[in-house]
């Protein structure tokens, strides 16, 4: 399983669409930062292809709290968690 | 399993250095030896500044960082080259340039691309904040 973290709300035109078009079966989006704010905006993070290719969506508790964002998708990550999900996955993409 | 930490958003434009430092608290705290070092590239090497002093009612991540090194043992490596050129400086590149002050903070050293290239080669894998 590769691990995206994914941290800014949208990515540069060439940027946005490459590291959604990476995302493989089994893969999973941690979504941190002002990310979280994509879980407002549901359109800028395609749930469909999440759901098609079985990824699994997380995002961080702390910035969620920091943002005051109460996202309805996605699971939500401790710190403890979020470092067992890192060291768990095969690779690790900071986009 | 160890992991290296590759931290290169700036401490003042990003979240980077402070995402990456409750990263490395909350995985110390759970195996602490699970970080073999975090090396900070580009302008992340900012946070190595002696000289820069946050507002006190602000957190203090240099500090942070100081501290959680200290707890855990835990090498901070700055890039010497992205460091020395935005004068984050240690006593023997200041002599070397000829200069009168030095700025680096206690608990961070300089080190070429050759130790991250190390930390990549001899760890499970780096876990990079941008």
């Amino acid at each position: 399983m590769t691990l995206h973290q994914i941290n800014q709300l949208s990515y540069a035109n060439h940027i946005e669409p490459l590291w959604q078009q990476s995302l493989k079966q089994g893969d999973a989006v941690l979504l941190i930062e002002e990310a979280i704010l994509r879980l407002t905006q549901p359109h800028l993070t395609s749930m469909t292809p999440l759901e098609e290719k079985h990824i699994c969506l997380y995002y961080l508790q702390r910035d969620a709290e920091g943002y005051g964002v109460q996202p309805s998708l996605g699971k939500a990550l401790s710190d403890t968690e979020w470092v067992e999900l890192a060291f768990s996955a095969s690779s690790h993409i900071s986009w | 399993m160890q992991h290296t930490l590759l931290v290169t958003g700036s401490p003042y434009q990003s979240k980077a250095c402070h995402s990456a430092l409750c990263f490395a608290r909350a995985a110390l705290k759970a195996q602490p030896d699970s970080i073999k070092g975090v090396f900070f590239y580009e302008d992340a090497v900012l946070i190595g500044n002696d000289l820069a002093q946050p507002p006190r009612d602000e957190i203090n991540l240099k500090q942070a960082w100081q501290t959680l090194a200290s707890e855990f043992n835990l090498p901070l490596y700055l890039c010497i080259a992205a460091a020395v050129r935005r004068g984050v400086i240690n006593e023997s590149e200041s002599k070397r340039y000829e200069l009168n002050h030095h700025s680096l903070s206690h608990g961070f050293q300089l080190e070429g691309l050759g130790t991250l290239v190390e930390l990549m080669n001899s760890t499970q894998k780096i876990i990079q904040f941008r």
